[in-house]
């Protein structure tokens, strides 16, 4: 579940200024934001993962509130409990596929990595359809399939929300609605919650609920944009 | 930090031009100071032992390093001659041990060195396969020599010509390999040794001829014969090499005690008796020298220490100027790799992890470099007492 409350958030040095009064995403919901480029939808995920701190305001994930937390509890709380996906996949170069989706065990070393931890992988990237190209750098793979490393990343860690910024703003539309596909099937049958920022709104009817910043209220001090308090101050279930 | 050293070992490698670069810009930095430091090193133990090892050397007066070198390492042509009667006058009063040394001449481009037995008693040299020569005409080699040169006992080498363009020279004379001496790391072990009238006949001032007694009066190479004094011309035949069949006629011209010598180690048997041994030749009008081959080196040395002083500072620049191109090119590596940490950092990597990343391949590059550099320099410093050797040897 993902709870935040009085949210402001300002970029240092700029105008932007995100505010959000409250917004829940409950426990295992599959919820899109759409809204134009700039209205802080990947701000609001990178709030929502402890990658940047709300100026004040609470964000709360699976009761656990990431705002008030230091740094390095933060960033093991995003490698624990976060799954990110990006637009551009941004699997590292150097690595073949099955090294890319090991990732956060090599980069964090709050992680345990055993021999459960290899064959999940294994598990994963079958169940994903990249079993026999595993051995293959991300130069090797095909968008959809680099995509699919990227979902198996977010994954191996079992996290409890995964957050998706523009998983499919890269693909052609066969490999949108296979990787879209995939990361419904996963989330489901883990029970995670699921965040994805998109444009596009073909994708929207897979989601249990869309949150559309543009049709909110927005302030209009300095660039403020706010979400208005009578769509987003559903009080969470 | 497992992880992290492997992913590091994964970027390496998979940049092999630029990790081979890198590796190559601080081997090569790195191995022309240290190769040398470690010649100069080499060069100062090799040149000291040795000077220590000779506690005096005479000599045509002149230059005193020209001297030294010429007698410890057999440089041709580098210093004026001396008389055989030099020795003589050095053994005068059982002052000293007088050893002749001429070296005026090569064979298969080898120094080629006439002495007394007593040089190789007094070097510790011992042959490790024959035995040191025992007749004109035999020739002892150093371990190096027989080596390069294929060659052991009972084989026979040839002098080389000093002016090949001068036909009516000096001859090459065919050398019988009496022994090779065992390998001493030093400069004997370049070097073809004779006896002293081995090297007076290379040098034309002995020969052997045919027997011109057994000539008919009306042979062509006879000008005149008169109550036993015969006179013939060039078309005499004379012999290149010496055997015991034509030995006996071998003899030579004029007064040994004139004959040349380049230089006489003089081993005295305390400092007294060479005290007074120097004391012979200070004389302002002497036409030889005494020099101490230790003072000499070390004035030698410390000039080269000085000149080392330079590539010390050379090598320091250089030394910066690539630790900047390397701060520089992990400074760009940095900015392409931008988003590749940003990713890490967003997946829940720490900036300080993804230091030691960065820190990881650089300890890659500088450890591989080191491993290399180690070999390079293990390898220098195997061949660098030969080179050392070799150089002051064979830079005639």
């Amino acid at each position: 579940m993902i709870e935040i409350e009085n949210l402001r958030f300002r970029y240092p040095r700029s105008d932007f200024l995100l505010h959000l009064p409250q917004l829940c995403v409950a426990e295992g919901e599959r919820v899109a934001i759409v809204g134009p480029s700039g209205c802080g939808k990947t701000t609001l995920l990178n709030l929502i993962s402890g990658i940047v701190v709300p100026d004040s305001g609470l964000v709360h994930v699976n009761g656990t509130p990431v705002s008030g937390m230091s740094d390095s509890a933060r960033r093991d709380f995003r490698i624990a409990g976060i799954g990110m996906v990006f637009q551009q996949f941004e699997l590292v170069e150097y690595l073949d596929a099955k090294e890319n989706i090991l990732l956060p065990f090599s980069i964090n070393s709050t992680l345990t990595f055993d021999s459960s931890v290899r064959t999940d992988a294994l598990e994963l990237a079958q169940t994903m359809g990249l079993g026999q190209k595993l051995s293959r750098r991300a130069s090797q793979l095909s968008q959809g399939e680099q995509q699919r490393v990227a979902i198996c990343r977010a994954l191996i860690t079992k996290p409890k929300v995964i957050l998706a910024d523009e998983p499919t703003g890269n693909l052609d539309p066969r490999n949108k609605h296979l990787i879209l596909d995939l990361i419904f099937q996963q989330a489901e049958r883990n029970g995670q919650t699921l965040v994805v920022v998109t444009h596009d709104l073909g994708i929207l009817p897979g989601f249990d609920r869309t949150i559309d910043f543009e049709q909110f209220r927005v302030e209009t001090i300095t660039g403020e944009r706010s979400m208005s308090t009578d769509r987003s101050s559903e009080s969470c279930q | 930090m497992k992880g992290i050293f492997h992913l590091a070992w994964k970027y390496v490698l998979f940049h092999k031009l630029k990790s081979l670069i890198l590796i190559a810009c601080i081997v090569l930095t790195a191995i022309l100071p240290i190769a040398i430091k470690l010649m100069v090193w080499q060069f100062n133990q090799k040149i000291v032992a040795r000077a220590e090892s000779t506690p005096a050397v005479i000599g045509a007066k002149g230059s005193d390093l020209d001297l030294t070198l010429s007698t410890l390492y057999f440089k041709t042509g580098s210093v004026d001659t001396i008389p055989y009667a030099e020795v003589a006058k050095a053994r005068q009063d059982n002052l000293a041990l007088a050893i002749p040394i001429h070296s005026m001449f090569t064979a298969l481009n080898h120094p080629l060195v006439g002495t007394s037995l007593e040089y190789f008693d007094f070097r510790g040299l011992s042959p490790k396969s024959g035995v040191l020569f025992t007749t004109i005409g035999d020739c002892v080699l150093g371990s190096k020599v027989a080596a390069a040169l294929g060659v052991g006992p009972g084989d026979q080498i040839i002098s080389d010509r000093d002016n090949v363009l001068d036909l009516a020279g000096q001859s090459p004379l065919k050398l019988t390999v009496a022994g090779v001496l065992n390998e001493s790391r030093t400069p004997d072990d370049w070097v073809v040794f004779v006896d002293l009238k081995t090297a007076w006949v290379i040098q034309g001032l002995g020969h052997g001829h045919q027997d011109l007694t057994k000539e008919k009066s009306d042979s062509p190479i006879l000008i005149s014969r008169d109550d036993g004094k015969i006179v013939a011309n060039k078309g005499v035949a004379s012999y290149i090499e010496i055997t015991p069949e034509n030995i006996d006629s071998f003899h030579f011209h004029g007064n040994m005690d004139d004959f040349p010598i380049t230089s006489i180690i003089a081993v005295a048997g305390d400092v007294k008796n060479e005290t007074i041994l120097q004391g012979r030749y200070d004389s302002g009008s002497a036409k030889v020298q005494f020099a101490r081959p230790a003072v000499v080196v070390r004035e030698l040395m410390s000039m080269v220490f000085r000149v080392n002083q330079f590539f010390n500072a050379n090598a320091i620049l250089i030394a910066i100027s690539t630790a900047l191109l390397l701060v520089l090119v992990v400074l760009l590596s940095l900015r392409l790799r931008k988003r590749e940490m940003e990713t890490m950092f967003k997946l829940g990597c720490s900036r300080g992890t993804i230091a030691m990343l960065q820190v990881g391949e650089m300890g890659i590059i500088f450890g591989v470099a080191l491993i290399l550099l180690s070999l390079a320099v293990w390898g220098i410093w195997l061949i660098s007492g030969d080179v050392v050797e070799s150089l002051l040897v064979n830079s005639q």
